[in-house]
């Protein structure tokens, strides 16, 4: 039991002396969400006048919105975010969600997880140009181990998938 | 085979961040069946999604997603897949610094933060062990990274005591949990075979706590990757992602012979007595941490007596520290040698210079170096920390 006294005192007394203390004021550039644009259609007619509404959350909501324009045309920019947890060795993982109000209806038309902070690893490194059929099934799509599931189509290719049964028989 | 391999156990580890972020359970649902479908499952509705408080007594507290609970299918089958999120978000951060020690499971003492963190999803984790009695369970996995790894030592070390089962425990770049005689025994009761530690070199969260905060498991093997970035890379070096390609396509086996982990007594004894140059280093740091117990068992071996006149008095912790090694060195040589190489050795690693010889190691001098190491190995750690802040000032 002294020996366990001696070894929380050893490590009150090193604690105590702020080993790990470190200033958090600095700040790096992250991307939450990078910038989108493209169509919305309903029924395959361009869906004029609707009401987007974008949320990131990295540790806490970030809310804006657009509206599509005659041709359902939307743009949003990107959702840049300084921090320094793009230095510290914690993991990114930041969720973002759109959902489009549309003649007195709501799609939920984006819920993905974005796991890396580099912009454009939504769409590997291209701009992010997608076209969304509001009555259409949720499909799902991980990229860069990003999950995203939504209403959408856009120029990408999926992260190949893991044979997990072939791991494991092989024990690697 | 029970033993999930390297990158499935990675994998899940990773993937865990983005469950537990996902908007909506059904969100996280979809995510999941994505990738595992008929491999592993949720058990039970929002049951599975456990809830763990964070920050430390001097911090916010808030409510957050920490961690699922799966249940495998198809080749999976008969596998409890029990998994913790590590330092998501700086409030996490704080809390891993603000540490104190507290009584795990089995009475020994553990990290404060990462205890009460395990202690939030206790009765939650505790819930999902009593329903599984409706199927047919062979292996319990607990798996982690960064913090989630700490709480999935602790939450392995909680089932075996209270479920009687052996779990396996796999750790990716987790901080050190707890004090020796927690390490020790955790080890003893989980034995080494079942737990799969995995680290880069370079990762500075698997140096912090320092000392005397031992990694678990105490003894056997541990799997030591090479890192992906230099020492100042400590982002890159604890990323999950660097884990699951440090891993990806190798077994245990063949991740245990990558670097020589073996730290018994004989190791510590070879490396105390290398008079060959050492920095301060992680590793060296790593080293020195196991030396130091090492040495102070054997004095306490050695003279029984010394542990009821220690603490006795109004001296501080260091004056202590120092009167138990000075009293080391009056014991029989085979104790007095261990603690003037260890003494020799923290001045080697200081840049001291060695020309003292046993006469001259009062508890004055003794504490003299032992007060200098800290303030070194504080500096160290700092700077480490500190660079990484400045490469972000200049980017």
């Amino acid at each position: 039991m002294l020996m366990i006294k001696l070894l929380i005192l050893v490590f009150v007394s090193v604690l105590s002396n702020g080993v790990v203390a470190m200033g958090l004021s600095d700040a790096g550039k992250v991307c939450l969400f990078s910038g989108m644009s493209g169509v919305i259609k309903l029924d395959g007619k361009v869906a004029v006048g609707a009401r987007l509404v974008r949320t990131v959350n990295k540790e806490k909501d970030i809310k804006d919105e657009t509206t599509t324009d005659e041709n359902g045309y939307f743009e949003f920019e990107p959702v840049f975010e300084r921090t320094i947890t793009k230095y510290l060795p914690m993991e990114f993982a930041v969720s973002q969600v759109i959902w489009v109000h549309y003649q007195d209806k709501e799609y939920k038309m984006w819920s993905g997880v974005k796991r890396r902070p580099e912009e454009n690893i939504e769409s590997r490194g291209k701009p992010l140009v997608v076209e969304c059929e509001l009555n259409s099934e949720k499909k799902v799509i991980e990229v860069n181990n990003s999950p995203i599931i939504s209403l959408c189509t856009w120029d990408v290719e999926a992260d190949p998938k893991i044979d997990f049964e072939t791991i494991m028989k092989r024990g690697y | 085979m029970n033993e999930l391999p390297p990158e499935i156990a990675a994998k899940v580890a990773q993937d865990v961040y983005t469950l537990t972020k996902s908007d909506t359970l059904e969100d996280a649902l979809l995510t999941l069946n994505n990738k595992y479908k008929g491999i592993l499952e949720f058990p039970f509705s929002e049951k599975n999604l456990l809830k763990g408080k964070t920050g430390g007594p001097f911090y916010i507290k808030s409510r957050t997603a920490f961690g699922f609970v799966l249940i495998g299918k198809g080749f999976l089958e008969g596998h409890v897949l029990i998994l913790f999120r590590g330092t998501q978000y700086l409030a996490d951060w704080v809390t891993n610094l603000n540490a104190m020690v507290s009584s795990s499971a089995v009475g020994q003492p553990v990290h404060d933060g990462f205890n009460q963190a395990f202690k939030s999803m206790e009765s939650q984790v505790n819930d999902f062990m009593g329903r599984l009695t409706k199927y047919n369970i062979h292996t319990i996995n607990c798996i982690g990274h960064s913090l989630g790894g700490a709480i999935a030592t602790i939450c392995g070390e909680w089932i075996q005591k209270n479920y009687k089962r052996v779990p396996k425990i796999y750790t990716f770049g987790s901080p050190r949990v707890g004090l020796y005689s927690f390490s020790s025994m955790c080890t003893n009761n989980v034995g080494s075979q079942n737990i799969y530690r995995a680290h880069h070199t370079m990762d500075v969260v698997t140096c912090i706590p320092i000392w005397p905060f031992y990694h678990v498991p105490l003894i056997g093997t541990d799997y030591r990757l090479e890192s992906p970035g230099s020492m100042y890379s400590v982002m890159t070096n604890h990323d999950m992602f660097e884990y699951v390609k440090s891993v990806s396509g190798k077994s245990w086996q063949q991740l245990s012979g990558m670097y020589d982990s073996n730290t018994n007594d004989a190791s510590i004894e070879n490396w105390l007595n290398d008079e060959a140059s050492t920095g301060l280093n992680l590793l060296s740091i790593e080293w020195l941490s196991k030396a130091l117990i090492y040495v102070i068992r054997k004095v306490f071996d050695g003279a029984a007596w010394l542990l009821s006149k220690t603490f006795s008095t109004t001296f501080t912790l260091m004056d202590q520290l120092a009167y138990v090694l000075k009293k080391g060195l009056d014991l029989a040589e085979n104790v007095s040698s261990w603690v003037v190489a260890l003494v020799k050795k923290i001045m080697r690693m200081l840049g001291m210079g060695l020309h003292v010889d046993i006469a001259e190691m009062t508890t004055h001098f003794i504490r003299y170096v032992l007060q200098n190491l800290q303030e070194r190995v504080n500096r160290h750690v700092r700077q480490v920390l500190d660079n990484v802040l400045v490469n972000g000032r200049a980017i």
